[in-house]
């Protein structure tokens, strides 16, 4: 395919910021270092007004990056790619970053990891209208203004799919990062890069949560409510479509009965979290959850049962295995498959190369590192403690951004 | 036990209390354990939702219903030997996915012989000649037996000397209906169309060139969906309205029914109410808690029809909101429940991190 | 730096949006609609800022009451 040029294309695509930007002047502009002190003032002057604005602070989603952006957390960040290293670091130059239009904020985190590393930047994120990007976008183009050398670093533009667009700024870029799903990727893959430029992409996942049923019994009530509570945050928050939130729950005990008592309780508890929250679920989203649950009741092909509760904010599942229709007809808002293991070995009949994050409940950190180290299983990136499991992290995917993003130079001659 | 042989030639409003709570009971027993025998999809759905079709079931609200998109996904049929089968097909022009109705002799034959006990109560004993608002050519493709044209021929029992008002680009064939209506200016006539065909091809045509009809003796059914409607923003008074205005027609039915119940449909009655006969019944459930709510509390709209025989259809969850506003005490005389439709489930907002890219 | 309670109590009262004499130490968090988990991660970067002090994930938790939250802070000034 022949690279259209740049002067055609300019039409297809708009900067949305910096405004008035051009991606002549981001690809010529002289790299930053990495975790450059303009990067990180830039950062926390951002999660800060992030956290203030109006037309930002009652964004969850919004919040929860800011919250991430915060200084101290960066200044971790930093501490952990400080480490005594053979090599040395330095940025791999352009970073492609291409987000979903479904996740309000991924492409900050993306470009920010990215300005870190001190790479340029070219974000494509969707045209479709989103008041939390847009937002965003706002509260980011105030600030840049005073910023000059990240404007220079960066620029975010909107188009609706085309190749044409895609396929230029794939020529320009070291870096490709693809942020899911499947057929996006299949789509800009087929797209060429120059040679030496590398593709990270972030495939579609899914989560599970892992319980055992004896912990929580014995466990006081503050603590089974701070579980409840993390299992809510993790599963509710973005009603349950983001891929690190959970909708498979196994239980582990090697008694039944514990393990339905455990449910009882449990579940108990998370119905009247969801009242106290005030979670609300529309009357469409109930009826594709009663729509998914007869759709796992026929395509599974052992025979599930479907648990009653209260309200359908909460709709759950039991089965023996993991039917497939459970990830192809899952629609989000609250909607849990769950199986009875007896053993941790049990969950690599529940898991495959999808799985991204595992959130435990009453499992040891030993546990799962014998776990890992014995059976090698070729799912789970992540294993987190429950309320975690939405908290973004360097390191994601099973890849470690830092270190995917820079280039590592190995210097011998002492 | 009353056989459905005798309700077809009933009234089919003459049923109310605990009479005809009796006979939906009774036949919808029959049905459930019919097709959970017969039918496995439905089989595996009643046990993970623990819904035993042998128990003994007091309350029409117990059976077990179908979410009515389960059509779209799968062929649902409980169908015994060699029967022969038609298959009727959602028309699909909003959604890539269509219902497939799986229709043998029996149930078709209870399908017509409901309808037609169902329209003698609004047309009277005698078939009337008839004028069908749409164009033959919808009747052409045989193949994909479409809602449109299984509605047109269901319908086309009830008249004779059967005139399609429209010619293939839809546009009114004037001739043809003046010499219809000289021919039979001393007899009644009745009119069946779909709402947004009748709106667009009769009213606003007839609207835009300034021309009215005469046929105040006439009474004319329709149906089909609003939502084309509501974005013009048109209602169903203003419809009755505006035909009342262009046509003279004063007795207009709207009627509630569904692919995938056809024949027990439920006809709008001179109140401006729907009314369940005979052969169905209504529920409005909460959405979240799936609990059958009083009269007069809106919810989600569950349609139960005792024909049903080679598909499980007799008990559908539809997503189409409303309210029941009574049972037997409706002003026009009818028993039955009585109820009116409000629209359908707005759609859910979709996020994630699947695909999107398109967009 | 020293720590200063009454500084803590100004941090909770403006990032809550509440009088700082509602700042008592029993005042825990989901007991009031204004302190939820969104109100809880604002309040933790203020007190980031306003103590330049970096706080651990699981004293971040922890930090469920105004009592709790200042042995907590006090800790993390103590040591830096």
């Amino acid at each position: 395919m022949a690279v259209a040029t740049p002067m055609n294309l300019s039409a297809r695509y708009k900067v949305v910021c910096p405004l008035g930007s051009s991606i002549d002047s981001v690809v010529n502009s002289e790299p930053l270092g990495l975790f450059a002190d303009e990067t990180l003032q830039f950062v926390s002057e951002l999660s800060y007004a992030l956290m203030r604005d109006r037309r930002t602070a009652d964004m969850p989603e919004v919040t929860a990056l800011a919250f991430w952006m915060r200084k101290a957390n960066v200044v971790n960040i930093k501490k952990g790619f400080d480490k005594p290293s053979e090599c040395l670091r330095l940025p791999r130059g352009t970073a492609f970053h291409i987000a979903p239009s479904n996740v309000d904020t991924i492409f900050v985190y993306s470009m920010f990891l990215s300005l870190f590393c001190g790479n340029r930047n070219i974000v494509r994120i969707s045209s479709t209208p989103n008041a939390q990007v847009d937002a965003i976008l706002a509260v980011m183009n105030d600030i840049i203004t005073k910023h000059p050398r990240i404007a220079s670093s960066m620029i975010i533009v909107r188009y609706d799919h085309s190749e044409e667009v895609s396929a230029y700024f794939s020529s320009l870029c070291d870096v490709r990062m693809i942020w899911g799903g499947d057929e996006t990727i299949g789509l800009i893959r087929k797209i060429p890069l120059p040679p030496r430029a590398k593709e990270l992409t972030f495939a579609d996942r899914f989560s599970i949560a892992l319980l055992d049923a004896d912990k929580f019994l014995n466990s006081d009530s503050a603590t089974k409510h701070a579980c409840v509570e993390g299992f809510y945050r993790d599963s509710y928050w973005f009603d349950q479509m983001a891929c690190s939130s959970p909708r498979l729950v196994c239980w582990r005990s090697v008694d039944v009965q514990n393990v339905r008592r455990a449910q009882a309780e449990f579940w108990g508890r998370v119905e009247n979290l969801l009242v106290e929250e005030g979670y609300s679920t529309a009357p469409a989203v109930a009826m594709d959850k009663l729509i998914a649950q007869c759709r796992f009741a026929v395509e599974a092909t052992d025979p599930i049962s479907v648990a009653k509760t209260s309200n359908l904010r909460l709709a759950r599942v039991e089965s023996k295995s993991v039917p497939l229709a459970f990830r192809e007809s899952h629609c989000g808002g609250g909607l849990f498959l769950e199986t009875h293991i007896e053993s941790l070995t049990d969950v690599l009949h529940c898991i495959d190369q999808k799985v991204q994050t595992m959130s435990c409940f009453g499992i040891s950190e030993n546990e799962i590192k014998m776990f890992f180290a014995k059976h090698k299983p070729s799912g789970i990136d992540r294993v987190v403690k429950f309320g975690d499991a939405l908290n973004f992290s360097e390191v994601w995917d099973g890849y470690n951004l830092l270190d995917e993003l820079t280039r590592c130079i190995d210097v011998q001659i002492s | 036990m009353i056989e459905l042989s005798e309700l077809f030639d009933e009234d089919a409003y003459s049923l109310g209390g605990d009479e005809k709570s009796a006979v939906i009971c009774d036949h919808l027993a029959l049905l459930s354990e019919h097709h959970y025998a017969h039918c496995p999809e439905y089989r595996s759905i009643c046990d993970a939702f623990g819904a035993d079709t042998a128990k003994r079931i007091s309350h029409v609200s117990e059976f077990h219903c179908l979410p009515v998109r389960l059509f779209k996904h799968y062929e649902l049929k409980s169908i015994l030997g060699d029967s022969n089968v038609k298959t009727l097909t959602s028309s699909g022009t909003t959604s890539q996915q269509v219902s497939k109705i799986f229709i043998d002799k029996q149930t078709s034959q209870y399908q017509t012989k409901a309808l037609s006990c169902i329209m003698r109560s609004y047309l009277g004993p005698k078939r009337l000649p008839m004028i069908i608002l749409d164009s033959e050519a919808v009747l052409k493709n045989r193949q994909m037996f479409s809602a449109r044209g299984g509605g047109i021929l269901g319908m086309s029992n009830f008249g004779r000397k059967h005139l399609y008002l429209f010619d293939e680009n839809m546009r009114i064939k004037h001739e043809a209906l003046e010499e219809f209506l000289d021919k039979h200016a001393e007899t009644p006539i009745f009119l069946f169309g779909f709402t947004f065909m009748i709106w667009l091809h009769l009213i606003k045509e007839l609207e835009k060139t300034g021309k009215t009809l005469n046929i105040k003796s006439a009474t004319l059914i329709h149906s089909g969906g609003w939502k084309k409607l509501e974005s013009e923003k048109v209602d169903n008074s203003m419809f009755r309205q505006r035909i009342s205005a262009a046509t003279g027609i004063e007795r207009i039915f709207n009627f509630y029914g569904m692919v995938e119940q056809m024949g027990s449909v439920y006809m709008e009655c001179e109140q401006g109410y729907f009314h369940a006969s005979v052969f169905s019944e209504i529920i409005v459930r909460d959405p979240l808690t799936g609990e059958a709510l009083e009269f007069g509390k809106n919810g989600v709209i569950e349609t139960l029809s005792i024909l049903p025989h080679s598909y499980p259809g007799h008990a559908i969850l539809t997503e189409d909101q409303g309210v029941i506003h009574g049972q037997d005490d409706c002003r026009c005389g009818r028993k039955g429940t009585y109820f009116s439709i409000l629209g359908r489930l707005p759609k859910a907002e979709i996020r994630g991190c699947s695909d999107t890219y398109e967009s | 730096m020293e720590f200063d309670e009454n500084k803590l109590r100004a941090v909770f009262a403006e990032a809550l949006g509440i009088p700082e004499a509602d700042v008592v130490p029993t005042l825990e968090y989901n007991t009031i609609p204004q302190w939820d988990s969104l109100a809880h991660m604002r309040l933790i970067a203020e007190i980031e800022d306003a103590f330049d002090i970096m706080i651990d994930s699981d004293d971040l938790i922890d930090m469920s009451s105004f009592a709790i939250s200042i042995d907590i802070v006090r800790k993390y000034v103590d040591e830096a």
